[in-house]
């Protein structure tokens, strides 16, 4: 209400200098009226109320209070229609018909006042045809709506012929290819590579060597933060002979963005890294010997660091019971982050699980996940929509029972259910892989149903574990010592899956590649 | 997320290494703490600035400029076909580290009496294992593997283990 007030001409006049009514000489200085009338208070503005006139002084209106807003209509008042008008909460800003939720809420939450889960995109809304795409693009939640993976049979060799023994570090899909890294030996030295692969599964161009460095070096695990790649490996291009922990970042083709960042500089070995990228920061966790040198035990670490390389505070320890704590695995939801790893507390290796927040400070206490009568190894965890996923094999040399296992925890970490056998080989059941869906989860793992050779197989689950399919075949063995093991699982484009993998078959142990195909029954 | 890398030695280097060169409680040169394997009979590494020294260091990449010496194997006994030791003893194969900033590895192996640990028992060093396996970081416990060829030659591993490659690049372990 800044509009300036119209002064009356009347009362002045009546008031003014001259005139015989007795007045003080300071009375006849006073100023002069605001007004005789409502309307010489009128400000024009509807909504900030009617303003009017008492004792020669215009009063501010009282603004106009619309009622009946709620959290997804706002009833505000329209200046230009001089009346209350009710507006949604949200918007609709690709035009599809369907708004998307309220800042800070999902789809299907209450008050969400919207349900496009992508709306900035007008395929993607409530009632869209879901399609192969890796996509929820009927938005209920669920990726690919009843999809189909059905192995293609076809497997490529991704590492070159001179570079084996080798093996897998990581795969991610990077917009248009995956991006594959995996060590090799090449004269002696084992050294990290990165190659691209078509979303065919052909590897594209030549291979990329990550390392460069004299001395022997393992990996890499990948993230893929929209841009690029946090590679983690470890090596012991420090000359005490010590395995440490370094980290880059790569384009999509492989290309270092930078100097290799040593990240751990500590006694003993510093191994098995994993890494993840939170939507903010790249963190990588590893087992770490700095705690009990000469012990042959560890302790695992974490690492924060920001999409530009840069190291956030120093390494953290996350485990505090001294006991073996080993081979981490990470994973990341809305609100923080979950490892999954071996830990020997108990006088038996098990698979043990915690919860920290995106900063690393610990949400749960320590809580062993696997059977108390396993031998659990080869810890997996991810994030499956609204609830942790692990998986683990049980190593246990005196067991009949060699399987791949698995088990869910809320996002409290708070167990839901018993941990349940997910894979039914007789024999020996090995290194299972997990690839989050939202209301499935695809489990793949090696098994020696073949007799003395490890093949790959795969099977889709609901979330509470509970299978969706039969066991599909993933690689065939061949003649001679195969041994596909190691599946690594990325979401690909179509809905297809990439699947990184060990393999002998050509005699010399290298990292192959095949995938699995999307299809939607109508 | 899960990464496959060879299984690492303990035996020479893993559960005895340190960074400060002393070569820890196992001398880390090897099984039997050989004095003429020690990697502190070498100069201190750290007295050349590798590194810069603060708590982010970034690794210089041209810390090791021109052409890396090959790595070298002096094999004195066959560790895979268990030939060449006497009765009571094993052949180790273990690594002995670069005594310079910029070195080559050696690949040796070794007749040292032979340990008692079978394949699976948890080990702190090679020599704690039977003849024929060695201590190796797995990532689920060190522990004593049989030794393999990566080419599924004989000596293969037992159903249910697969022969890994290992940071000894001529030598396979069952796991």
């Amino acid at each position: 209400m800044s509009h300036p007030w119209r002064l009356g001409l009347l009362p002045w006049l009546a008031l003014g200098c001259g005139s015989r009514t007795g007045l003080h000489v300071r009375d006849a200085e006073a100023p002069p009226p605001q007004c005789v009338t409502d309307t010489d208070c009128d400000n024009g503005l509807f909504c900030d109320g009617a303003e009017t006139c008492r004792e020669e002084r215009c009063i501010p209106g009282a603004p106009l209070i619309c009622l009946g807003s709620t959290a997804c209509a706002v009833v505000a008042c329209d200046e230009d229609a001089r009346m209350c008008r009710t507006s949604p909460a949200t918007e609709d800003r690709d035009g599809d018909g369907f708004r998307a939720p309220r800042p800070g809420s999902l789809p299907g939450a209450p008050d969400r006042c919207g349900d496009d889960c992508d709306d900035n995109d007008p395929e993607v809304h409530p009632g869209a045809v879901e399609r192969c795409n890796s996509v929820d693009d009927d938005c209920n939640g669920i990726i690919d709506d009843n999809a189909t993976l059905t192995p293609t049979g076809d497997v490529l060799r991704v590492s070159e012929a001179a570079v084996a023994p080798s093996g897998p570090g990581g795969v991610q899909w990077t917009g248009s290819r995956y991006g594959v890294s995996y060590w090799g030996y090449d004269s002696g030295r084992a050294r990290v590579y990165f190659r691209q692969v078509e979303p065919t599964g052909a590897p594209a161009a030549v291979q990329q060597q990550v390392t460069t460095t004299p001395n022997d070096a393992f990996g890499a695990a990948l993230a893929w933060n929209g841009r690029v790649l946090g590679a983690v490996w470890q090596d012991r291009r420090d000359p005490s002979g010590g395995y440490e922990i370094y980290f880059n970042r790569l384009t999509p083709e492989g290309e270092r963005l930078g100097p290799d960042q040593r990240i751990s500089f500590a006694p003993g070995f510093s191994i098995n890294p994993n890494i993840v990228w939170t939507g903010e920061e790249f963190v990588l966790v590893w087992q770490d010997e700095r705690d009990t040198i000469g012990q042959g035990s560890y302790e695992v670490y974490a690492q924060r660091i920001d999409g530009e390389g840069r190291l956030i505070l120093p390494n953290q320890r996350l485990t505090r019971e001294r006991a073996n704590s080993e081979a981490p695995a990470v994973a990341v939801n809305d609100t923080g982050l979950a490892v999954a790893w071996m830990d020997g507390r108990s006088g038996r290796r098990a698979v043990w699980f915690a919860t920290f927040t995106r900063g690393l400070t610990r949400i749960t206490a320590d809580r062993q996940v696997s059977l108390p009568e396993q031998s659990a190894v080869g810890a997996q965890v991810v994030w499956n929509r609204d609830r942790w996923t692990i998986a683990w094999f049980d190593d246990d040399e005196a067991s009949r029972d060699h399987e791949v296992w698995g088990a869910t925890r809320d996002g409290s970490g708070n167990p839901q259910g018993a941990p349940r056998r997910l894979s039914t080989d007789p024999g020996f059941s090995r290194y299972p892989s997990l690839l989050p869906l939202g209301d499935r989860v695809l489990v793949a793992w090696a098994d020696d149903r073949d007799g003395a050779q490890y093949s790959l197989w795969a099977r889709m689950f609901n979330a509470d574990l509970t299978p969706l399919s039969a066991e599909s075949r993933v690689t065939r063995t061949a003649m001679g010592p195969t041994a596909s093991v190691y599946p690594l699982l990325a979401r690909g484009p179509d809905g297809d899956v990439g699947v990184l993998f060990r393999d002998q078959r050509e005699g010399r142990i290298q990292a192959w590649f095949t995938r699995l195909r999307c299809a939607i029954p109508r | 997320m899960r990464r496959e890398i060879g299984l690492l030695a303990c035996f020479s280097l893993g559960c005895a290494s340190t960074v400060d060169g002393t070569g820890g409680p196992y001398g880390g040169g090897g099984p039997g703490a050989d004095a003429g394997l020690r990697r502190d009979a070498a100069p201190d590494a750290r007295d050349v600035p590798y590194f810069d020294t603060n708590a982010y260091d970034v690794f210089r990449e041209d810390a090791c400029p021109g052409v890396r010496p090959p790595a070298q194997r002096e094999y004195e006994c066959d560790a895979l076909g268990g030939e060449g030791c006497p009765t009571d003893q094993g052949c180790y194969p273990f690594i002995e580290y670069p005594a310079v900033r910029c070195g080559s590895e050696i690949y040796r192996t070794r007749c040292f009496e032979a340990g008692t640990s079978a394949p699976g028992m948890f080990c702190r060093s090679g020599t704690e294992c039977a003849a024929g396996a060695n201590c190796f970081v797995t990532g689920a416990m060190n522990r004593c593997l049989q030794l393999c060829r990566l080419d599924g030659a004989e000596p293969r591993c037992p159903r249910g283990t697969v022969c890994e490659p290992t940071d000894l690049p001529d030598f396979g372990a069952c796991q």
